[in-house]
This record gives structure tokens, C-alpha cells and sequence, in this order.
């Protein structure tokens, strides 16, 4: 059976990809998209070969690995550290993360949220409280998003699917809507499922027509 | 000692050996590397070596199907690729010699 690269990702590697690109923002859009697509397969044949290790164990993390990509395609990149295990995976390396890291880091991370969620929450209240019920326009997406499938979906579901995602669904020419039970399926999209999108810049075309 | 920074002068010599051996696909291409000693290469050097060759037009793509998968993109050498690794391995064969060289001066302590 052929398997989509975005049927045969976990939600951790899926995650991973989109951290890379949204570290990838000096890359051009054609690289990006290639590296993703790159690293995407990747993840997947990873997968099947790892046993306990996360992602981010056998690659680096996200930031480091687009680093990486980025200094090797030849862009400028600023050193968060000069120490040269801080460019390699931990697999690979001695390990940093030993226990006593994990367990003080772990500390560390937990005072951080505890005292930001302290404060979010009263600094939240009293906003909400001053000005009363929060606006959607207040909420910021991420500039990037994967594209979902459409295919095979009713046509009238495809805007909803993409606004889900902050995406836009390109203008029909005929500006068409769609009644719900219309019984017409998404044929085909012009940007395939599992593309990494700047969602202002991008707008996904459909066909669509009777299924089967 | 540690090997990334001379990794990063000759791994476009070696992401074109291994290719110019045969078709590869990036994943392979880094077990590839691994196997024949370079244990600590990081994949995204290998990925953006890749990309970086393939925009210098050193290499094509081409996708296949793979059973159980999504499509794995393999690379191959162009003319100019195989003109490329033909400098680099002159250039690294006179390295390794002007090397040897100036190693064979040193007296290490102890000895």
C-alpha cells in the first residue's frame, strides 16, 4: 500500500517539522519546502528504527537542526554556542541530558510555568475583567502551517478544513458556494497535503466534481 | 579528536563519492556515510550539502515508489558533479600528501 509522507508521520515527527520551519525563515521557499519534504521522509523511515530515543535525541532539536541546514546550504548563521557538541545530536555526542541534567532541568521548567502561569493568570483576569470578552483578532497563528488533505472531502468542508489552519481557499472564478449534501468531492489540490505554507502568502486551489 | 570541523571542508568530496557509486536517497545516503567511518556526520549537514549540490547543478533527483512508503527522492551525479569530485579528490589526495609531510616532522613526546 502507498502511503502519503504525512499518513506514515507520528504527531511527535509532524511536530519536529514544523519547529524546523519555522527556524527555516531565511531559507528561500522552494529550499524549504525541499528540506521539509527531505526531512519528512526521513522521519519516517527514522521512525521505523527507533526504539525509545526521541526524534530530537537522534537529530538535535529542531532549532539546531535547522541550523545545521542552514550553515550547510551556505546561509550565515548566528552561534547560539561555539562548543562543537552543541551542532551535533545527542546520539552521537556524550550525553548532556544525563539524569541529574533531566531531573534539574525538569525543576527548572517547573518553577518557570508555575510562576508564568501565576502571573498570566492575574495579569488575564484583570485584562478580561477591564475590557470583558477577549477578541479572536487578538490571537496570533503561526506564520507557517502544514496544508491538510482535501482530497475526497465534500467540497462545501474544504474552506472550513483550511480556515481551521488559518489558510484561505483561492477565489473560484465562479465564486460558487456550496449547499451542504451537495454530494461534490474534492478532485484534486494544487499544493499537496503536507507542505509547510506561509499562510499570508498562500491560497489553495481545488477541483472538484462527482466522487468516483 | 574532533572530527566535525574537518567533516565540514570535505563532506561535499564525500556526499559526491558515494554518490557517484551509485543512486541514493537522502536517508540511505546518510547510513552510507556512517557505515564507511564518518560516525559522526549530522543529517542535516547531509540534507543541506544535498540541496546546496543539487542547486549548483552538481546533481539531479528523481522520485521512486517505495513499498509501504511515501516516495523516496534518489540523487545522482550530472556531468558537472562527476567534473567537481574529480577536483575534489585531486585537491584532498594533495592535502593528505602535503599532510603526511608535515606529520612525519613531529615528535610527539614520550616516544
Amino acid at each position: 500500500m502507498i502511503m502519503t509522507i504525512q499518513e506514515s508521520l507520528s504527531s511527535e515527527a509532524t511536530e519536529y517539522c514544523e519547529d524546523v520551519a519555522r527556524s527555516l525563515s531565511a531559507v528561500n521557499e522552494t529550499d524549504r519546502a525541499e528540506m521539509l519534504g527531505e526531512l519528512r521522509s526521513h522521519l519516517v523511515e527514522l521512525d521505523a528504527e527507533l526504539s525509545g530515543d526521541g526524534i530530537a535525541d537522534q537529530l538535535g532539536s529542531p532549532q539546531m537542526y535547522a541550523r545545521e541546514l542552514m550553515k550547510s546550504i551556505g546561509i550565515e548563521v548566528l552561534e547560539e554556542s561555539t562548543g562543537a557538541s552543541a551542532r551535533l545530536p545527542l546520539r552521537r555526542r556524550v550525553p548532556l541530558w544525563s539524569s541529574q541534567k533531566k531531573i534539574l532541568t525538569g525543576l527548572l521548567i517547573f518553577v518557570i510555568l508555575s510562576v508564568v502561569v501565576g502571573w498570566t493568570s492575574i495579569v488575564g483576569f484583570k485584562w478580561v475583567e477591564n475590557r470583558g470578552v477577549a477578541s479572536m483578532d487578538d490571537y496570533q497563528p503561526a506564520s507557517m502551517q502544514v496544508v491538510p488533505n482535501l482530497v475526497n472531502e465534500p467540497v462545501e468542508m474544504a474552506s472550513t478544513i483550511l480556515i481551521e489552519k488559518y489558510l484561505n481557499l483561492c477565489e473560484p472564478e465562479d465564486s460558487m458556494t456550496f449547499d451542504s449534501g451537495s454530494g461534490l468531492v474534492v478532485l484534486s489540490q494544487d499544493i499537496p497535503a503536507g507542505t509547510v505554507v506561509d499562510i499570508e502568502k498562500t491560497c489553495v486551489k481545488i477541483t472538484y466534481g462527482s466522487p468516483g | 579528536m574532533d572530527n566535525s570541523q574537518v567533516l565540514k571542508g570535505v563532506l561535499d568530496v564525500a556526499v559526491l563519492s558515494v554518490v557517484s557509486e551509485s543512486d541514493v536517497y537522502g536517508y540511505e545516503l546518510v547510513k552510507r556515510l556512517r557505515d564507511l567511518g564518518l560516525s559522526e556526520i549530522a543529517e542535516a549537514s547531509v540534507y543541506g550539502t544535498l540541496r546546496r549540490l543539487y542547486n549548483a547543478g552538481e546533481m539531479s533527483s528523481y522520485l521512486v515508489a517505495s513499498d509501504g512508503g511515501p516516495h523516496r527522492k534518489y540523487y545522482s551525479l550530472t556531468s558537472q558533479g562527476f567534473k567537481s569530485l574529480n577536483i575534489g579528490l585531486s585537491d584532498w589526495a594533495s592535502f593528505v600528501s602535503a599532510m603526511d609531510k608535515v606529520i612525519a616532522v613531529a615528535q610527539p613526546k614520550g616516544a
